[in-house]
């Protein structure tokens, strides 16, 4: 698993670009005063920059040549989980470190007890996204998987509309108190364990599909 | 060393077969047209695809069918260089190095180091942006570094000049050097590096193996008979392998060249090339 993550970070650093680009929005966002946004967005940017590896494996028939090396399918799906939750969680590092920064410095004040819980809801739906696209992104390939990430946000958006006629305002605002008070540690706990719940699951699901596919 | 039987993988309008066995020390070249199945038997040997049937052994242990992690485990005894398929554009040779370095726990970075030196392969340079030659050089460079037993190498020469072809043809004999245990499994279209190359040849076939000789034995003893409509109904044909109709008459191919040329002495003999020999087994008939 070690060449893997080699290999991933050398891709990585091939795009020294991106990442400062996205270093730069997060500090603009917290400039604007959005602050909270741009720690869930470096979170997620975080875990799509690594996610993109997967694209980058499969470009010229690369796989083939990655899966004639002495790595199995198996540590390959789970190599790229790992990496996705470490750059996620490298993402809000950088978005933390950047809105305590603001805050020092007097641009945006923060309160750390309001602004970790947002980070922490913006890592376990890292959890969440992650689960949902890499599995796409083998299954389908870098190409298709678009096509297919937009049937699946066409999806979620419609269980949304469908969910509100049956779920009120209220109701929302009500489950929001409720957790809200709950005691902080719980729901972090449960947090995780569904963040983790999610990735377990995908990556099973992920390692049927690379185990059923040729190269 | 590996022992390919009764391989079998079934496509829509392809069907594989082979049996293969690569002994220690020994170079073995599989040569054949284009889609014959060359890629598809290294892809069935590297655990690429999925067989239907059949086994493959790595040093007497028949490594489980569908087990990727048997054929990830003794993938790291191999070097393997593929035709369409290597490390990613955007990397550079260092890159490789460091890759193959976290990859193959005996991968010796110096002497990586080395070979780039030796063949002006420029270590910060893109692999997008190095010639041909260059790259096909890396990708044979990069088998080499681990002290692999088996080097798997699927058309290492093509689109590369003479002089390019020479030096890697001189580096694989060097490879087989270094120590005599070592063997290698390749294919290529250019039947001269094979002549001079392999101990055995391999023909494929529509994804059969059609023909296994000694490459001594082959540019020895094979010939092609060259023959009229009347010679040809004088000949005897016990031992012609196969013909094919020219318009001069008839093109035979024999592995009893001596046998021709002392009961047939005026018919005209060519001796036994690969080329001929890939168009005699596939465009011929019986």
């Amino acid at each position: 698993m070690k060449g893997l993550f080699v290999k991933d970070f050398c891709f990585v650093m091939k795009r020294k670009n991106t990442l400062l680009i996205m270093v730069c929005l997060c500090v603009m966002y917290m400039l604007l005063g959005m602050g909270s946004f741009a720690l869930a967005f470096m979170t997620w940017m975080g875990a799509a920059v690594m996610m993109s590896t997967l694209a980058y494996d499969a470009m010229n028939r690369g796989l083939s040549y990655l899966f004639s090396l002495p790595i199995s399918r198996r540590e390959y799906v789970y190599e790229k989980y790992l990496l996705c939750v470490i750059g996620g969680t490298l993402g809000m590092a950088i978005g933390l470190f950047t809105a305590v920064a603001g805050s020092l410095f007097g641009i945006e004040e923060i309160q750390l007890s309001e602004i970790l819980p947002i980070a922490f809801v913006g890592y376990v739906f890292m959890f969440v996204f992650c689960s949902i696209f890499i599995p796409v992104d083998i299954k389908f390939g870098a190409e298709q998987s678009r096509i297919v990430t937009f049937g699946i946000m066409f999806v979620i958006v419609i269980i949304g509309v469908v969910a509100s006629k049956f779920v009120s305002e209220e109701m929302i605002d009500d489950a929001f108190t409720y957790i809200g008070n709950l005691p902080l540690p719980i729901v972090g706990l449960t947090g995780l364990v569904i963040g983790a719940i999610f990735m377990v699951v995908s990556a099973i699901i992920s390692v049927c599909i690379i185990e059923k596919k040729e190269f | 060393m590996i022992r390919m039987r009764d391989v079998k993988k079934n496509y829509k309008n392809f069907t594989l077969q082979v049996s293969l066995d690569v002994p220690r020390g020994t170079i073995i070249g599989l040569i054949g047209k284009n889609g014959a199945g060359k890629s598809t038997t290294f892809k069935a040997l590297l655990g690429l695809i999925h067989i239907d049937g059949g086994t493959v052994s790595f040093n007497g242990n028949e490594i489980k069918t569908g087990s990727d992690k048997e054929f990830a485990n003794i993938r790291k005894y191999f070097g393997v260089a593929l035709s369409e398929s290597g490390f990613s554009d955007m990397f550079d040779a260092g890159d490789v190095k460091k890759v193959l370095g976290a990859m193959f726990d005996d991968f010796d970075g110096v002497k990586f180091d080395s070979y780039c030196a030796r063949f002006n392969i420029p270590t910060e340079k893109k692999i997008s942006e190095l010639s041909t030659g260059n790259r096909a050089k890396l990708k044979v460079i990069s088998t080499m570094c681990h002290n692999a037993q088996l080097l798997i190498l699927d058309e290492p020469t093509a689109g590369l000049d003479v002089v390019a072809r020479d030096q890697l043809l001189g580096l694989l004999r060097e490879y087989l050097m270094e120590d005599e245990s070592r063997s290698i499994l390749i294919s290529s279209h250019i039947s001269t590096d094979l002549e001079g190359l392999c101990d055995y040849l391999y023909l494929i076939n529509d994804g059969s193996i059609v023909l296994k000789e000694d490459t001594d034995v082959l540019l020895s003893e094979y010939a092609l008979l060259k023959l009229s409509e009347e010679s040809y109904g004088k000949v005897d044909k016990t031992h012609i392998i196969q013909t094919k109709k020219e318009e001069f008459g008839y093109a035979c191919l024999t592995n009893q060249k001596q046998y021709y040329i002392e009961n047939y002495p005026d018919i005209v003999i060519e001796n036994g090339k690969i080329d001929d020999l890939i168009l005699m087994m596939t465009e011929g008939g019986e």
